[in-house]
């Protein structure tokens, strides 16, 4: 490994039973990058991030963290990391200071540094109005700041985030986002799950994408589209439906693949404006009539389409 | 039918957990035994009087004579020794319930007409050491009666003729104290006692009168206990939001409820089922003599028992609450039912008091049952009681859950 | 330290639950205060403790009387025979507190009135009572007739019968046995002289009986000046040992939670070793029992005025109870899978041993069952605790509670141990 190496995922397992939650990934998280796990339900993505927070332990392969492995060193991993858990957990009859200020003297903070280090961080949540009120009867929304709040406390080389902004207004999210970035430019690593894709494309430098407990693709933002090659993703809805217009449309030029999918049928072409007229005339010669089109930039769900043939859910 | 089905979805998430359903059917009969056990005297033994140490420092023929009386006790059994230390460690030990020494002198001190008391050691706050002063105060009496009647037989026939000698002055008094003994074993007034109990074998007696109290004690003490499992399904049905679910089905409110009634009242009833069956069986217990009645105590106190449980089960906001809200009323109901100790050795008050709780008509009923031998026409006011007990839990109940909008 | 910074944390949380604070506290107190009002707040005065409720005693009373007994003509009740003294007796001021006398007029309806469960006893006085008290062969059978499920008070009135037979039936016993003597003596007394006889004697017997008996108290059971407070003291000693518990698993029981809201996940994410995890639980449920034990018993003290015996001996109870307790918990809760096993676990597994363990709180008075239920106490942790606490209470000194600290403290080793082995093993 290399010293600007912050975690480091060598040929991952973890089976449950049956179910090979997380089955042989390997992947990399350079030191002060945004790492993206991006994947559907059930895809792995929080059995991965519970070994690299030394909460599972592998079945096999390895997970070093700031060069310390999890196996043999997991007290130097643990003080070296933030965990933000998918599931709020946190102290609900305890008080948003009094939550921050028992986690930061877990994280081994006292005294005078940990004072500041709590308002800080509550300024950083916006919760320093709410600081006293006892966070079992806040928000939906001011329950999950607080649950981030607690991982950044004793600025940790690495903060690992599970789905953190699930169940948070936009402008919320807006704002945690911000602070992910934030944090990030202070030098911290952020390894992050999501699977609303867009996050991933603003946030990342690298994204890596799940599926079935296998990492399918792995890149920046541009590597990943590039596998898609330039193309664009065209929605086409009909005003009937017409099994006989799928493959007329593929015969026409500039169309690498066709599919219908939820009611309404997708074309992918490397060039809309030179394919969309043929594509009407097409559906003209098997009496289908178009009745509306929507037009989509090649994106990571297109990638994950690409690669598993399946959709990306997302909200 | 769907409150049917929610029951059975009910008792399935109950009884999921047989550990349960196992401690709900043991743990009564353990304290059955337990109590029975406890309140025949325990102790497994063939002679049901309790044991008195004595030691005679008199060695008359009149504290003789106290030993042929208490011979006759139905109540105290003594085991006369000489060892003082030996008999006071028994005693220590609790192997012996009081300790008697009859002072020296007692004898001549009693022919004179001022009787010198008998010593004893016991617990003064226990029923056996009660027991065993008013034993010896009857006793002694009767010693000092017939003692007296020797003495003035001596007195009459010496005012006829002296005696030769001291000796036969002594000789005719110990001959007229042996018959004043003799007569006192046969007064000419008796006393019987009798009872309206259920006709059970002579040695048998008290120790099924033991289990008849704690049999139904425990059975309803446990009754209460098993609420919380039934409770707690309840509670996590709102709080997982289930019930929010439920109510966008078209189940109506109260089929809810009667659902998760209609649960709790079979599960007490099949606990009630195999509990008397096991008191009939083996603890010899005559639940079978009215069937009739049986029943209606049985149906009714799980039907005031399943109603307490709904109204645990809408009231209660966590499962913490579930074990307060029915521990608590658990200990209050029964104790103060007489589950535990019999009401007959409660003050009045808490006697009249008593039947604010439900377990009291229940202990009542199935006395009249087990050991009055009554019929089914004594459960019916104990059995209605309950049946308003169910009915104003319920009522209670629907009014609560009504307002349990979230 | 950040195991006290756990500690801490739990105290506050548990201190802060109403729930927690109303089974800490507030049930003890409300049962102790229960008792105190079954049993003594009904009475009132200078806390003469359980007053017997007063039986109902129905009496028929048949006696014909006899020719030979007459009694003054100047008594101003009326008495005509044997049976008018003994009802006499029986509904007389000194007995009021105890019974309650009614009439009928024959055996049957007598009998009846207790089988409709109007009255408790039925005493029946035979045609021939009197007679059989004065005329040398006559016999007579008092019949008392009782409600099955009355166990004390038929005694108490079986007690009360025959002693007033006794002294009714002294002086023709005595008689009998004077005149036989005398006609062993080759003497036949003629009435007169048997007359002045059972005057004689019947002088002898009449007025008061002496008392023929001193009780003392047993070795180290020192009368208590506060009978009332000596028993409500085992109760509520009882109830705080039973609490005590409790609280040591419901404080334990936060591990479980704590997993169910993903908080002890978390604790694990940050650096801490399981052993400051449970370390700090530990010592948080182990403060948590001594304040409320603590609590308890000085408001025993101070409500109920409770002697709880010298302070070395309480404060060795005290420890000994919160190590127990603690471990129990923690083994208690170390058995569960899931944080829905925990309502009928605790609420069974803890009522059961803890109703055993302090089960002699409540048989006080049972002849025998004293001995028995100490006995069967010393199987569960509670019965250790409470022995303890009563052989301070006794007086009896550091050396009778010591055997009963140490026994706590081997339970204590066994449920930590076994408690701490299953969470480290469930953790790692
Ligand atoms: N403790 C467990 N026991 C058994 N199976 C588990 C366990 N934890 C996860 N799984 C299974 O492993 C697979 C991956 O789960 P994981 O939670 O890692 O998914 P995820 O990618 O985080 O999904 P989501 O986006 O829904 O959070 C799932 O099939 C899940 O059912
Ligand atoms: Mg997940």
């Amino acid at each position: 490994m290399t010293t600007n190496t912050s975690i480091e995922v060598r040929d991952l397992k973890k089976y449950f039973g049956p179910v090979k939650a997380v089955d042989g990934i390997d992947f990399k998280v350079q030191q002060g990058e945004i790492f993206s796990l991006l994947g559907p339900n059930g895809a792995g993505k929080t059995t991965t991030i519970s070994m690299i927070s030394c909460l599972l332990q592998p079945d096999s392969g390895e997970v070093l963290v700031m060069g310390h492995s999890t196996r043999s060193a997991a007290q130097q991993v643990k003080a070296a990391i933030g965990v933000v858990p998918q599931e709020i957990a946190l102290y609900e009859d305890l008080s948003a200071r009094e939550n921050l200020t028992f986690w930061g003297k877990m994280y081994g903070m006292r005294g005078g540094m940990l004072k500041q280090r709590v308002d800080e961080v509550l300024e950083l949540i916006g919760l320093t109005e709410h600081a006293a009120r006892r966070s079992g009867k806040f928000s939906g929304g001011m329950k999950r700041r607080l649950n981030i709040g607690i991982a950044l406390l004793h600025h940790p080389q690495v903060i690992i985030m599970d789905e953190p902004t699930v169940g948070i207004d936009p402008q919320s999210r807006r704002s945690i986002l911000d602070g992910v970035r934030a944090l990030n430019r202070e030098g911290a690593t952020v390894l992050y799950t999501t699977h609303y894709m867009e996050e991933a494309e603003e946030l990342s430098n690298h994204i890596a994408i799940m599926d079935h407990g296998h990492l399918i693709a792995l890149g920046t933002h541009a590597e990943l589209i590039r596998l898609v090659g330039q193309q664009t993703r065209i929605d086409l809805t009909l005003n009937a439906e017409n099994p006989a217009v799928l493959p007329a449309w593929q015969q026409v030029d500039g169309v690498s693949q066709v599919y219908a999918e939820d009611g309404h049928l997708s074309v992918l072409v490397n060039d809309s404006n030179a394919v969309l007229p043929h594509l009407f005339e097409a559906a003209t010669t098997v009496d289908a009539r178009i009745t509306g089109i929507d037009i989509k930039e090649p994106n990571l769900e297109a990638v994950f389409l690409h690669l598993t043939g399946r959709a990306l859910r997302d909200g | 039918m769907k409150i049917i089905d929610l029951a059975l979805k009910d008792l399935s998430q109950i009884l999921r957990d047989w550990k349960a359903a196992v401690f709900l059917l043991v743990s009564p009969i353990i304290f059955t035994l337990f109590f029975g056990f406890v309140f025949s005297g325990g102790g497994g033994e063939s002679d049901p009087r309790l044991p008195v140490g004595l030691v005679d420092r008199d060695q008359t023929s009149l504290s003789a004579a106290l030993l042929d009386l208490l011979d006759d006790s139905t109540v105290i059994r003594v085991e006369a020794g000489d060892d003082l230390a030996a008999l006071e460690r028994k005693l220590a030990k609790e192997d012996l319930a009081a300790l008697v020494v009859i002072p020296a002198g007692y004898g001549a001190a009693m022919q004179d007409g001022a009787p010198l008391t008998l010593d004893v050691t016991a617990d003064p706050a226990s029923n056996a050491g009660m027991s065993v002063q008013n034993e010896l105060q009857g006793t002694a009496q009767r010693l000092s009666n017939a003692s007296r009647a020797a003495q003035l037989s001596v007195e009459v026939l010496e005012e006829q003729q002296p005696f030769a000698s001291s000796a036969a002055r002594e000789q005719a008094f110990a001959q007229a104290l042996e018959d004043a003994i003799a007569t006192w074993q046969k007064p000419p007034v008796t006393l019987s006692m009798r009872s309206s109990a259920l006709p059970a074998a002579e040695g048998e007696a008290q120790l099924t009168n033991s289990y008849a109290h704690s049999s139904p004690g425990m059975m309803a003490q446990f009754a209460i206990a098993g609420l919380i499992g039934a409770a707690e399904v309840i509670v996590r049905e709102r709080k997982t939001r289930a019930l929010q679910r439920l109510l966008t089905t078209s189940i109506s409110r109260a089929s809810i409820l009667a659902g998760h009634y209609l649960s709790m009242f079979i599960m007490i009833f099949a606990q009630f089922a195999l509990l008397i069956a096991f008191g009939q069986v083996f603890l010899g217990l005559n639940y079978a003599h009215d069937w009739l009645a049986t029943l209606m105590m049985a149906l009714s106190m799980a039907a005031a028992a399943a109603g307490m449980g709904l109204l645990i089960g809408v009231m209660a906001k966590t499962e913490e609450q579930v074990i307060m809200f029915t521990l608590i009323p658990m200990f209050i109901l029964s104790g103060l039912g007489g589950a535990w100790v019999p009401l007959e050795v409660m003050p009045e008050t808490v006697q009249k008091v008593a039947h604010v709780s439900p377990v009291a008509w229940m202990m009542d009923g199935f006395q009249n049952i087990l050991v009055r031998g009554l019929d089914w026409r004594a459960a019916l006011l104990p059995a209605g009681a309950l049946m308003a007990f169910a009915l104003g839990f319920t009522l209670l109940s629907i009014l609560r859950f009504r307002t349990v909008s979230e | 330290m950040k195991l006290l910074a756990i500690t801490l944390k739990d105290m506050t949380r548990s201190f802060r639950s109403v729930f927690a604070l109303a089974f800490m506290f507030g049930v003890p107190l409300l049962v102790t205060g229960m008792f105190y009002l079954m049993f003594g707040g009904s009475v009132g005065s200078e806390g003469a403790a359980f007053t017997l409720p007063r039986t109902r005693v129905v009496v028929a009373d048949l006696d014909e009387g006899s020719p030979y007994f007459q009694m003054d003509g100047d008594n101003a009740e009326d008495l005509q025979d044997m049976g008018d003294i003994l009802t006499h007796m029986l509904s007389g001021p000194q007995l009021a507190e105890l019974i309650e006398v009614t009439f009928a007029s024959d055996a049957l309806s007598a009998r009846a009135a207790v089988d409709r469960q109007e009255a408790g006893i039925a005493l029946v006085i035979p045609a021939n009572f009197t007679r059989a008290m004065i005329e040398p062969q006559a016999v007579a059978e008092v019949e008392l007739y009782h409600d099955p499920t009355l166990t004390l008070s038929p005694g108490i009135v079986r007690t009360l019968v025959e002693r007033a037979i006794d002294s009714a039936a002294g002086p023709k016993l005595g008689l009998g046995v004077i005149v036989k003597q005398m006609e062993a003596a080759g003497l036949s007394p003629d009435a007169a002289q048997q007359q002045s006889l059972a005057m004689r004697l019947i002088g002898d017997t009449s007025g008061a009986p002496a008392e023929l008996v001193t009780l003392r108290a047993s070795e180290g059971e020192a009368p208590t000046a506060d009978p009332l407070a000596a028993m409500l003291g085992l109760i509520m000693g009882g109830m705080t040992v039973f609490y005590a518990f409790y609280t040591g698993a419901t404080s334990a029981q936060t591990i479980m939670t704590e997993q169910e809201h993903g908080t002890l996940q978390r604790l694990f994410t940050t650096p801490v070793t399981i052993p400051t995890v449970l370390g700090g639980k530990y010592l948080a449920t182990g403060l948590t029992v001594l304040v409320q034990m603590i609590v308890l018993l000085v408001c025993g003290r101070l409500i109920f005025n409770i002697r709880w015996g010298a302070l070395p001996e309480v404060a060795l109870t005290i420890l000994g109870t919160a190590l127990v307790a603690t471990s129990m918990g923690i083994f208690l809760i170390s058995l569960l899978k899931t944080d829905k096993q925990v309502g009928m676990v605790f609420g069974v597994g803890l009522t059961i041993t803890g109703m055993v363990g302090i089960f002699s709180a409540f048989t006080g008075g049972a002849p025998g069952a004293s001995s028995v239920a100490d006995r069967f106490a010393l199987f569960v942790p509670q019965g250790w605790s409470m022995a303890a606490l009563r052989a301070g209470m006794d007086g009896n000194g550091l050396v009778a509670v010591l055997p009963f600290f140490l026994g706590m403290l081997a339970w204590s080793v066994v449920f930590f141990f076994i408690g701490v082995r299953r969470f480290s093993k469930r953790f790692a």
